[in-house]
């Protein structure tokens, strides 16, 4: 190990960033040349490369293999702890309010106080901002059919859909990607 | 090509925030779409626990739903959707510590290698991963998220720059000197010839 290390110092910075930028993809043609005539000159510089190459490797593979033992957990999506204490603020000052505009908080943003965010000139005016998310586990809208698959959001925005029927917009991931996703009570 | 592509997302982006912030739902559910994936390895290079990645991703995609009205600069996009997830990962991470759940090093407690049909190579590439993802985790968050985002989503320096709000030369660096303690770190794998994986 102290002569990895001391050997790493051989190697000038220079040289150790061009080889850094070869492996990433984003040397220029020029810094390339140049790399190629240090790696000719200097085994040092050959074994750094060698060593970095091996890293990216196994990191990568190694980041991989744990993200995708996280993909596409199956069940219903559990709140724990964490995401209900970051949830809750939401929840807790918006849950009643969200209820008084129940069917319409997309289709009607007039019923809603036009909200004016940013500053100065380039404020943005924002009639339907922000979106009020309700928990619906205790509404009429828990699905009944659970698929096994993906892992649902346990609260979401109330809003009507194309039919005009009244839905629970959540969010709804799988194993390849999140949406949203409209519920109703016969989902 | 590979700039005129990325200027084309970009700007595909932006329409789509402009219509989120008309309170359109489709809009939001076409971010959701586009940047799902990236967002998720922002908060697994954060965080550095699969396990937590559902619950924190969906807390960012519900803070960007209620705030996207507050992105005055639509160009900024990015940085500020990665300010949310940082910033989501890290309160989910100290939560954990709080609740003493990381009582061990986590990737110790926590990793499973994928099945392999020889047992005895599996448990060796089961180790060489632990050791990596160790060595990862170990790595100040400085190095650490942009070495991630790199070797997960195969970003530019230009583009991790402008998620991470950071000069491009700042990110070459912090990805040099990551590669730097990482050879430290795992000096005795790669004396070994590491996994050999590609």
């Amino acid at each position: 190990m102290t002569r990895d290390e001391d050997n790493l110092f051989d190697v000038a910075p220079r040289v150790e960033r061009l080889i850094c930028r070869y492996l990433d993809g984003q040397i220029s043609d020029e810094d390339e040349t140049e790399l190629l005539g240090n790696l000719d000159r200097d085994a040092g510089a050959r074994r750094l490369l060698e060593s970095y190459r091996r890293i990216d490797a196994d990191c990568a593979s190694a980041l991989r293999a744990d993200l995708a033992r996280a993909v596409g957990t199956p069940g219903p999506r559990r709140r724990n702890g964490l995401l209900v204490g970051a949830a809750g603020a939401v929840l807790t000052a918006a849950a009643v309010v969200a209820l008084s505009f129940l069917p319409s908080i997309w289709t009607s943003p007039s019923r809603r106080a036009a909200g004016t965010v940013g500053g100065g000139a380039s404020s943005v005016t924002n009639p339907s901002w922000p979106p009020v998310f309700v928990d619906y586990r205790d509404m009429d809208y828990a699905p009944r059919e659970r698929q096994r698959d993906v892992v649902r959001d346990l609260i979401g925005v109330p809003g009507k859909n194309e039919k005009n029927e009244d839905v629970i917009y959540i969010f709804e991931r799988n194993a390849q990607s999140t949406r949203i996703i409209p519920i109703s009570g016969d989902i | 090509m590979e700039v005129a592509v990325a200027c084309k997302a970009k700007d595909e982006d932006q329409d789509l925030i402009a219509a989120a912030q008309r309170g359109e739902r489709g809009a939001i559910d076409a971010l959701v779409r586009r940047n799902d994936r990236w967002v998720r390895n922002a908060v697994y290079a954060v965080v550095g626990n699969a396990q937590l990645i559902d619950d924190v991703v969906q807390t960012v995609w519900t803070r960007a739903w209620q705030q996207i009205g507050t992105l005055v600069d639509p160009s900024r996009w990015r940085g500020w959707l990665y300010a949310l997830a940082r910033n989501a990962a890290i309160d989910a991470g100290q939560k954990i510590a709080r609740q003493r759940i990381r009582q061990a090093p986590y990737v110790k407690d926590q990793y499973q290698a994928p099945e392999e049909s020889d047992p005895s190579r599996s448990l060796a590439r089961a180790e060489q991963h632990r050791r990596a993802l160790s060595a990862i985790h170990g790595l100040p968050a400085i190095y650490r998220e942009p070495f991630v985002l790199r070797h997960l989503e195969d970003w530019s320096y230009a583009r991790i720059a402008e998620a991470l709000e950071l000069p491009i030369d700042t990110v070459e660096t912090r990805l040099v000197r990551a590669r730097r303690l990482l050879r430290s770190a795992l000096a005795d794998q790669i004396e070994n010839g590491g996994t050999g994986s590609r």
